[in-house]
């Protein structure tokens, strides 16, 4: 009875059928869209000049049997979380004089056809077979807008949202895959800022509902001590190290992205690790819940990194330190019945975000041997 | 064995044997004639073993008497040769009665000085209840002799319960020669030397039947424990109660709810299976989805009392164990004034005033939880039950954890349990009865990691605890007049934490909510043809909420994969609560089978920062128009507020104003036979003000705040419900009930769209506004709700039922319809349903059937009973809900509970 209770449980809890891992790159994928850089402060940079680039990738194109894809880039002018689908409510609730300029700017969008990098660089075939997977060969699309069509949408903007107090506005760019079987989405956004909110609120006080303490003010006098903002920057991969095993805390060493080699069936932990000026300090501004009282709450990013291989299994989807302590994850390479004779490539990717919209991405190739 | 009196024959004559002459033989030549002497019966023959025949079972219960008068062929020796049947008033009496005569033993007659065969009429007697054993006829003589001294004594109870049962026929021989008084205590005089077989019996109990020894100018004395027909009183609940008032009230007797399978003996869990109730989550039951409704919407009282929940981790048992009740009463809808604060249905539970003649108590233990009860006379005219329940689920965890230990990712405990208690004291003292309920329950559930190297060890857990201390006092003035006061005091908390030590991370909502609860209730019957009732009932609260966690209390943030649980904020506020409701109900029996029951409720709302009033006419009319068939119909206006956590300014709406609903009720009663009876409605039910989700701002004294929720939403159920039951007849062996409702329930969404109008003659540059509306299945719509309930009393203790459930899916949105896309800074797949609409699929048909096994053995002081609950007997894979994959096209379906055997055993003393 006992062991039937336990069973019994057991099954009430577990699910019968197993789903794909978002970590498991098996068709074809976008793990990615950077924009570059990552926010605009409309009081420093008259014009918007923003480029965006897109990690997209097939393992399956790893044998160079090459499919090309569509793609196109669009610019969303509005702020959406589904793609720009809502495009037509939020022009509606504009202003009657935002609506021509949000018209004009929605049009803006540049289509391609991308192979894959490995027949772009026209690779040997044992050059290409150096990787476990090449990306999409994806021409970036820089978003460049005239310093008239930049104030335009500040102010629409600022009609709609006060620039989010001074927090930034999220206009995005939304890119479209097209391939031979598949057809996917993705949307990536980047912040449309003031620097100086001081300024702007010394200007538009009462709109924004808050005073910024002047330099040397007290915060206790009903001020939000808030700094003139530093643009934000995207984080860097400074290197990659390996532990063998799959003991946390075991000693790392550092490795060539290009290729090392481990066995099938073993197991290490990978740790990818940022340069130092890719944890930036930044102010947010915050509402005391009990109060309603707005204030600047000092914080320093928290990188995240996001885990894909095209074979065998990662443990996380994602690490960061407020989940996992520290950013690396054990992988397991395919097991050794699954591995020819001849050995197979893998790709792992590690895509860092930095809670901000900074994006990286780094890549490590690994030679799995029978 | 039913009771049964056979009374000797009354007359007997002779007849002649053996004497016949052959017309054959007679010479043809005429003889002279002599006179021929007649032979003589000079001695009757005397019955020396009597034997009872068996009362035909039907005839018993319909409380047919009669009797069978028999020939029986006495042989020389006294013994019986043949018995044919002479007459019987009923057919069913003849087989038994032939066959107790052919098993009776009498003294030879004697006809002219010998022993010789003879032919008597005999008759017997079958009389339900035998009251007068002084009617005795050819009782031994010693038996008969009421002169001679008490040799005999004893007292007769019920077993288990131990209470003394009065008019208990005492029969020596099969000859009635007692019968017990009101204590239970019977005296023989006379009673035979030797061994000599008793046999007891009495109404609604089974024959006991016992060999005794006396030596002679013995006294003996003897305690004799009868079985009753029906169970244990002391065990679980009694429902039946008034006549019917309201026209969906539904009522269960107590054996029909006490081993229903699929409960595990839970009498509360019942109420699932009945019309009206759809189908909860999840294996276990526990949610009441009322004719469609949210169960928010419904409420569940104790004596009066409300609770916050009325089963442990939302359906595993209920938080009243079944020794404390007196009856369920569920009102699918169509429920009068004295209810409130409820737009759907009520479930009132009532707990009894306890009568314990001594010590009295039940131990349950299963593989889930461990109950026991107690109910002791204290003293005073005062009875005082207590009674515990503790699970220990946790106690297996243990078990199987070791297993899923790794070496670097620590080990993960979960840890369910949950307990509660009762006590309560009653006593009735002439005009007034005093009852004092302490109840109170708590769950608490803690999922912690620890000694993980690679991820953070976080510890979750929800805490819920309740308690409540109820004082009533009901004075009668009269045969027509009563009062009853209530007051009660109580406790909620309810606690979520989330911790991570090494982030110094200990998030927790708490939230504390104090409450009195005052009722008074006046029933007055001014006529045979009216009655009044009226009363109030006040609520008074302070809910203490305390929030340390990430609340989402920054300004414009930039989407990211991390939620920053250690980014935490405080908050702390006080919601009051202040609910007034007086009622008043009316019931007019004119005549002609017509009882017309109007009420009215004025409510009071004063919730934190929304205040209002509510009037809410209500009627009820039920008109028995044949013996068989009574036509019924309701109607009535229902309001409550939405649940108070959707009223704080950060993450609700302080304003948000009552929800209603109009429900119409109509159907009627037919009673096929005399177990049999079917009972059907048609009900339909109106909302309005629903409290909906709401994007925008409002403006208050504060300023402008973020507008969640609003009451914009609106809805309604239209449906048919069944209840065909056959009932259990006293001492019978089978009950059961098939129930069924057809349903459909819809919720209109209804969101503030601005849009620009084109009309020239309007053409003022400005948007204009409009409620756009979004209309879909309600999240607990189930078109078809069968349940097929069936229980059988067998021989020797043993009783098996079972429960057959089958049930539309619920509704669910085809998410893998919708179109996907991916989030490049959330990184996360977004998936768009606007195309696919809500609730626009449906999961596939749930069916699942559950079987109770239960085998009793009574003996005199104590019951022991072994029970096996299995639920989904043929495992079957409900579908609960569909997951999916990171984007959506995967899908897996998430199953409910599979096969669960539940095995326990309990005593009653």
């Amino acid at each position: 009875m006992r062991r039937l209770l336990v069973l019994s449980l057991l099954m009430a809890i577990a699910c019968s059928d197993d789903l794909e891992d978002v970590q498991d790159v098996r068709g074809l994928r976008v793990l990615a869209v950077r924009a570059d850089p990552p926010e605009i402060l409309v009081d420093q940079d008259p014009q918007v000049d923003v480029t965006f680039s897109a990690l997209v990738l097939d393992p399956r194109q790893a044998a160079l049997a090459t499919t090309p894809i569509d793609y196109t880039f669009s610019f969303c002018p509005v702020e959406s979380n589904e793609g720009c689908l809502d495009y037509e409510r939020r022009r509606a609730e504009a202003d009657d004089a935002s609506r021509p300029l949000l018209d004009t700017l929605r049009q803006l969008s540049e289509d391609g056809i991308a192979n894959s990098e490995a027949e772009a660089r026209s690779l040997t075939p044992e050059e290409a077979g150096a990787r476990g997977a090449w990306p999409y060969a994806i021409l970036p699309f820089t978003l460049t807008l005239t310093p008239e069509e930049t104030q335009g949408l500040a102010s629409y903007f600022y009609a709609t949202n006060l620039l989010g107090l001074g927090m930034g506005s999220l206009p995005s760019v939304v890119l479209d895959v097209t391939g031979a079987d598949d057809a996917l989405s993705a949307e990536k956004r980047f912040s449309f800022n003031i620097a100086d909110v001081g300024a702007a609120t010394a200007l538009l006080g009462d709109d924004f509902g808050f005073r910024v303490c002047e330099s040397g003010e007290d915060a206790d006098n009903g001020c939000v001590a808030l700094r003139p903002r530093v643009r934000n920057t995207n984080p860097t991969f400074d290197r990659i190290q390996v532990s063998l095993g799959e003991l946390a805390g075991g000693e790392f060493f550092e490795v060539q992205s290009t290729g090392f080699s481990m066995r099938g069936s073993s197991v290490i932990r990978i740790l990818p690790v940022m340069t130092g000026d890719s944890y930036e300090s930044f102010q947010q501004l915050v509402t005391e819940p009990s109060t309603g009282r707005i204030l600047a709450r000092d914080l320093t990013e928290n990188i995240s990194v996001s885990w894909f291989a095209t074979a065998g299994e990662l443990q996380d989807a994602l690490t960061t330190p407020i989940y996992t302590k520290t950013l690396d994850t054990e992988y397991r390479s395919p097991r050794l019945a699954d591995v020819p004779a001849d050995g197979v490539m893998v790709s792992v990717y590690m895509v860092a975000r930095d809670q901000r919209g900074g994006i990286a991405w780094q890549n490590l190739e690994i030679f799995v041997t029978p | 064995m039913k009771q049964l009196a056979a009374i000797l024959a009354v007359s007997v004559y002779c007849a002649t044997a053996g004497a016949q002459t052959d017309e054959q033989n007679i010479p043809r030549a005429p003889k002279p004639t002599a006179p021929v002497k007649q032979p003589q019966l000079t001695k009757a023959p005397e019955l020396v073993d009597y034997v009872s025949p068996e009362y035909p079972a039907e005839l018993f219960a319909e409380g047919i008497a009669g009797d069978a008068v028999l020939l029986i062929d006495i042989g020389a020796d006294g013994k019986v040769a043949n018995v044919t049947l002479s007459r019987a008033s009923h057919p069913a009496f003849a087989e038994p009665a032939i066959a107790a005569g052919r098993k009776l033993t009498f003294t030879p007659a004697e006809i002219d000085g010998q022993p010789g065969p003879i032919r008597i009429e005999y008759r017997f007697v079958f009389e339900p209840i035998v009251l007068e054993p002084d009617a005795i006829v050819g009782a031994p003589s010693e038996v008969r002799a009421e002169q001679a001294p008490v040799n005999y004594r004893g007292l007769v109870r019920q077993a288990v319960a131990r209470t003394p049962i009065e008019g208990a026929t005492i029969m020596i021989g099969g000859r009635p020669v007692a019968i017990t008084n009101d204590k239970g205590i019977f005296e023989v005089r006379g009673a035979p030397s030797g061994t000599f077989e008793v046999r007891i019996a009495a109404q609604n109990y089974k024959v006991y039947w016992v060999d005794e020894q006396r030596a002679e100018s013995e006294l003996i004395e003897g305690k004799y424990y009868l079985l009753p027909l029906e169970n244990n009183p002391y065990e679980t609940v009694v429902t039946t109660r008034a006549p019917k008032r309201e026209v969906s009230k539904i009522e269960l007797k107590r054996a029909e709810v006490e081993k229903s399978p699929g409960t595990f003996g839970d009498p509360l869990r019942v109420i699932e299976n009945l019309p009206g109730m759809g189908r909860a989550f999840g294996g276990f039951g526990g949610q009441l989805i009322v004719r469609g409704a949210n169960p928010d919407d419904t409420r569940v009282y104790v004596d009066g009392v409300e609770v916050p929940f009325l089963y442990h981790f939302g359906g595993l048992t209920s938080i009243i164990q079944a020794q404390f009740l007196d009856h369920i009463d569920f009102y699918p809808g169509g429920f009068g004034a004295k209810y409130g604060r409820s737009t759907a249905g009520i479930v009132d539970v009532g707990t009894r005033i306890l009568d314990c003649d001594g010590v009295h108590g039940r131990g349950k233990v299963d593989l889930i939880d461990a109950a026991v009860f107690n109910c002791n006379p204290i003293g005073g005219g005062w009875n005082l039950g207590v009674a515990a329940r503790r699970s220990y689920i946790d106690l297996f965890i243990p078990l199987i954890q070791d297993s899923l230990t790794d070496s670097d990712e620590g080990s993960a405990t979960i840890s369910p349990r949950y307990f509660d208690y009762q006590l309560k004291l009653s006593k009735v003292s002439g005009r007034n009865t005093f009852e004092v309920f302490m109840f109170g329950s708590a769950d608490d559930l803690s999922i912690a990691q620890s000694g993980s190297l690679e991820d953070v060890n976080f510890a979750f857990g929800l805490d819920q605890y309740f308690n409540r201390t109820m004082f009533r006092h009901r004075y009668k003035f009269s045969e027509n007049a009563n009062l009853t006061s209530q007051v009660t005091g109580g406790f909620t908390r309810i606690l979520f934490r989330g911790q991570a030590a090494e982030l110094d991370v200990d998030n927790r909502l708490q939230v504390d909510y104090p409450t009195f609860e005052w009722r008074e209730q006046l029933d007055v019957k001014l006529s045979e043809q009216i009655a009044l009732s009226l009363g109030l009932d006040h609520l008074f609260g302070s809910a203490k909420v305390f929030l340390n966690a990430p609340i989402d209390n920054r300004i414009r943030t930039y989407p990211s994969p991390v939620f920053n649980f250690a980014d935490t904020s405080q908050l702390k506020t006080r919601l009051g609560n202040y609910s007034q409701g007086y009622w008043v109900e009316a019931q007019f029996t004119p005549g002609a089978g017509l009882k017309i029951m109007p009420g009215f409720r004025f409510e009071r709302v004063d919730f934190y920062r929304s205040q209002g009033y509510e009037y809410m006419p209500r009627l009820n009319v039920r008109w028995q128009a044949l013996e068989n068939t009574a036509f019924k119909a309701a109607f009535g206006l229902y309001a409550k507020l939405p649940e108070p956590r959707y009223f704080t300014e950060t993450v609700g709406n302080p304003f948000l104003t009552t929800e209603r609903s109009t429900q119409y009720v109509a159907g009627f009663e037919q009673k096929i036979t005399d177990l049999i009876n079917v009972d059907i409605q048609g009900f339909y039910t109106l909302r309005s003000r629903l409290r909906q989700d709401a994007s925008g701002v409002i403006e208050t004294e504060e300023g402008v705040q973020s507008l969640i929720y609003d009451n914009g939403g609106r809805g309604h159920t239209l449906g048919l419900q069944m209840l065909l039951r056959h009932e259990l007849e006293p001492g019978g062996r089978f009950f059961g009930w098939v129930s069924y409702t057809l349903s459909r329930s819809v919720v209109t969404d209804s969101n503030i769209d601005f849009f620009e109008d084109n009309d020239t003659a309007n053409d003022d540059g400005l948007l204009r506004e409009r409620r756009e509306t979004f209309t879909y299945l309600s999240d607990f719509d189930q078109t078809h709700i069968l349940t097929i309930v069936g229980q059988w009393v067998l021989a020797k203790g043993w009783e098996v039922g079972f429960r057959f459930r089958l049930t539309s899916g619920n509704p669910y949105t085809p998410l893998n319809r919708g179109r996907v896309g991916f989030d490049a800074d959330r990184d996360v797949y977004y998936v768009n349903v606007d195309g696919v609409g809500r609730n626009s699929g449906r999961l596939p048909v749930f069916h699942q059937l559950d079987v109770r096994v239960d085998r009793t053995w009574t003996y005199s002081l104590v019951k022991i009973g072994l029970y096996l609950d299995i639920l989904n007997v043929y495992n079957h894979r409900n579908t609960e809900q569909f997951s999916y994959d990171y984007r959506y096209r995967g899908v897996a379906p998430l199953r409910t509970i599979p096969f669960f055997p539940n095995l326990g055993v309990q005593v009653n003393w």
